[in-house]
């Protein structure tokens, strides 16, 4: 009997070390109550909400679209690398989710302002969806990079399982983070991304400053009742933070058929 | 430059900006900062061993105006530039250049051009103005200097001013015969290298040879894996060359030699001087696959074009992802090998109040610029400036705002929340940038998305510059 526990002990052991490498070492859940600024090393995706403003765009920053959600894109570069130590450098693939200099720069305080965000990125051009992929990838495999944000846009199934695989086996030992931008029209499309959040402005008038609704849409081994599902986030123009202002209780119907509304397909 | 000794501290050289103040060699040092006062001129202690450290490198920066180059005592360099002049358009333009790029260097140089090395030196040190010396004229040039032109000891020029022969004119008159048995052989050796009766040869500074590594094969082959193994066996040894010295490449170029055609070069840069085979392998292996190989290549030579100092590096330091300076080069490095140098880029900011040229691009590979980095504007700005403003539809209470209602990209929305103006100029030293003055709103919609529109003030028309995506 004792052998046999032990063998059922294993298991189970083996079983939750699978789980939490699929999941993340930070991906919210019912129990962390982590938010979408959080999440864990893996390949996530982040889906520019639908905007009348981007469809008609020719240029490569709407990519016919919607914008890529920069900004929150932003608030969850800086905390991932802040995570990581001083000199992680970050690396945004592909002009569509290159921010603008001063959305890097942090002024923690009324004097001075912190730009290690800003030094410590790197931008790569890249001219197409093959390109950008084979950046991510090779930036995913070798040690150089701790964040890795690229322009996701057209990406199929098997493309999204080659970044999950490299994220999870890199030179980093499994630690490399991927975000990726992907425009609203390809919602539905196949991944293997660990998560995929929706991102959309926040209507609340309140404010004067710019906030987004985000959604987590999917993650795997998570069932979509479960946890936390909305939350929202806001830039300070004052400092530059992004930050999660609050944490939307109520949980909305299925996820496919409110999106499939929004976009009008 | 002053020079501690027996107890006091004393003026060794002065620049010319400090000797207009009165600052003279031998002067005690608290006289002359007293002199200097706040002028700007600051003194520096004598160090001889790194004045000879920067003669030497500027002496290799002025291997671009002859490949001879050698150091002159302690602050000055000769250059041989026999067959030289002939690429710059005369010696003439070789000595405004050389002058220019040394005033470049924030230097200040007397420069000489003469028949022989001794006659130059002496012109360029003690002539009242220095400049070229045609062929045979060694004589008038080095007559109306004194005798320690000729580079003679200075015991040898005391004695010959005790006897009343201050000139070198006035020595060139003596009978060369009387002048060994009084004052040695040198003085006449001196005076005939500077007549070009005798021949100089001077010690030129050699730079550090390029690491390289070459094999020629038995025969012509076309075997592409072939020369892939000859390529990596040479790129183990170049490596174990440059360990040796401490170096790192950071260009290399290997070049295929091909039977009967000429031989195929490729060239690889990288980011950070990088000796680790199996990178540099990463960067070359790619071009060599694409390489045309003609009728067979006969031999496989790679050198160090540019190299860099590279310390020893302690096996298994660790760094958290994406920290170390060796993993991050050599990514940059993979990622230009296919999307070329200006695939990698790092922002860099500008100091400019337009929102467009408040930023430029750099590759990364290229070292981060030193110096003081520029100021950023303090206020808002979108998280995405578009490449160039589009042009929108605005229904505005006033001419100047507040906006009501935006028409953009087939969209329209009424406007919820209007802040601004934000009034940018443009700059009126810059004809070329022909730029209207323009007012700037952030405006928020209905269905709570924020966009940066301006208002070109001349003409009216409205613009989305940016979104906060």
């Amino acid at each position: 009997m004792p052998k046999a526990l032990s063998i059922h002990d294993d298991r189970l052991a083996r079983a939750r070390a699978v789980l939490s490498r699929v999941h993340g070492g930070g991906v919210p859940g019912r129990s962390s109550g982590a938010g979408p600024l959080e999440v864990g090393p893996g390949l996530h995706e982040w889906i520019g909400g639908g905007s009348a403003w981007g469809e008609g765009g020719t240029e490569p920053s709407s990519a016919g679209g919607g914008f890529a959600p920069i900004g929150v894109l932003i608030g969850v570069a800086r905390a991932r690398a802040g995570a990581l130590g001083a000199d992680a450098r970050v690396l945004w693939i592909g002009r569509r989710v290159w921010p603008t200099p001063a959305a890097l720069v942090h002024r923690p305080g009324r004097c001075g302002e912190d730009r290690s965000l800003l030094e410590r990125s790197l931008f790569v051009d890249a001219h197409n969806a093959g390109e950008a992929l084979w950046a991510a990838d090779t930036a995913l495999r070798s040690c150089g990079a701790g964040v890795i944000v690229a322009d996701g846009s057209g990406l199929d199934m098997a493309s999204t399982r080659r970044l999950q695989l490299a994220a999870e086996a890199s030179g980093s030992g499994g630690a490399g983070v991927c975000l990726l931008a992907r425009p609203s029209r390809e919602i539905r499309s196949l991944s293997a991304a660990a998560t995929r959040w929706l991102v959309e402005p926040d209507r609340s008038d309140e404010e004067d400053r710019p906030g987004w609704a985000v959604r987590l849409l999917r993650r795997k081994g998570l069932r979509p009742e479960e946890g936390h599902t909305r939350w929202v986030v806001r830039s300070c123009h004052a400092t530059g933070d992004v930050r999660v202002v609050a944490v939307t209780a109520d949980r909305p119907g299925p996820p496919a058929r409110q999106c499939r509304a929004r976009t009008g397909s | 430059m002053s020079r501690e000794g027996g107890g006091r501290e004393s003026v060794v050289d002065a620049c010319a900006l400090a000797q207009r103040a009165g600052v003279r060699p031998g002067m005690p040092a608290g006289e002359a900062r007293a002199a200097l006062g706040s002028s700007g001129v600051r003194t520096i202690p004598d160090d001889p061993e790194a004045l000879a450290g920067v003669l030497l490198r500027l002496a290799v920066f002025m291997q671009r105006f002859s490949p001879v180059v050698a150091i002159d005592s302690r602050d000055g360099l000769l250059l041989d530039i026999t067959g030289c002049a002939r690429l710059f358009g005369g010696e003439d333009r070789i000595l405004a250049r050389a002058g220019r790029a040394l005033r470049r260097l924030g230097l200040a140089s007397r420069i000489a051009i003469a028949p022989t090395f001794a006659c130059a030196q002496g012109v360029a040190r003690y002539a009242r103005s220095a400049g070229i010396v045609a062929e045979g004229g060694q004589r008038d040039a080095l007559a109306p200097l004194p005798i320690a032109a000729l580079g003679v000891d200075e015991q040898i020029a005391a004695g010959l001013g005790e006897v009343g022969v201050d000139r070198i004119g006035q020595l060139m008159a003596l009978p060369r015969s009387s002048l060994p048995a009084r004052f040695g052989e040198e003085l006449l050796w001196r005076l005939d290298c500077a007549m070009g009766d005798a021949i100089e040869t001077i010690e030129p500074v050699r730079s550090e040879p390029s690491p390289e590594a070459e094999m020629i094969f038995d025969g012509p082959t076309t075997r592409t894996d072939a020369i892939a193994a000859a390529v990596r066996t040479l790129l183990d040894r170049l490596a174990g060359a440059m360990r040796a010295r401490g170096l790192g490449a950071r260009r290399l170029r290997l070049t295929l030699l091909r039977v009967g055609v000429s031989p195929f070069q490729i060239e690889a840069s990288f980011g950070r001087p990088s000796r680790d085979p199996v990178h540099l392998w990463s960067i070359l292996g790619p071009s060599l696959e694409r390489a045309h190989l003609g009728h067979g290549v006969e031999g496989v030579r790679i050198v160090a074009e540019r190299f860099g100092r590279l310390g020893h590096e302690q096996a298994g330091e660790s760094h958290a992802i994406g920290e170390d300076p060796k993993a991050v080069a050599e990514l940059v490095d993979t990622l230009c090998a296919r999307l070329g140098r200006h695939g990698v880029l790092r922002i860099l900011p500008a100091e400019s109040h337009l929102p467009e040229r408040a930023a430029r691009l750099a590759p990364a590979a290229d070292a981060p610029p030193r110096g003081p980095v520029a100021a950023m504007a303090d206020a808002l700005r979108p998280t995405l400036l578009l490449d160039r403003p589009e042009p929108a539809a605005v229904v505005s209470l006033t001419p100047d705002g507040p906006v009501m209602h935006v028409s953009w990209r087939g969209g329209s929305a009424r406007v919820t929340a209007c802040s601004g103006p934000e009034r940018i100029s443009p700059v009126w030293w810059d004809a070329k940038a022909r730029a209207e003055t323009r007012d700037y709103f952030r405006v928020r919609d209905g269905s709570g998305r924020w966009l940066w529109l301006c208002r070109a003030v001349e003409s009216g028309r409205w613009f989305v510059h940016g979104v906060w995506a």
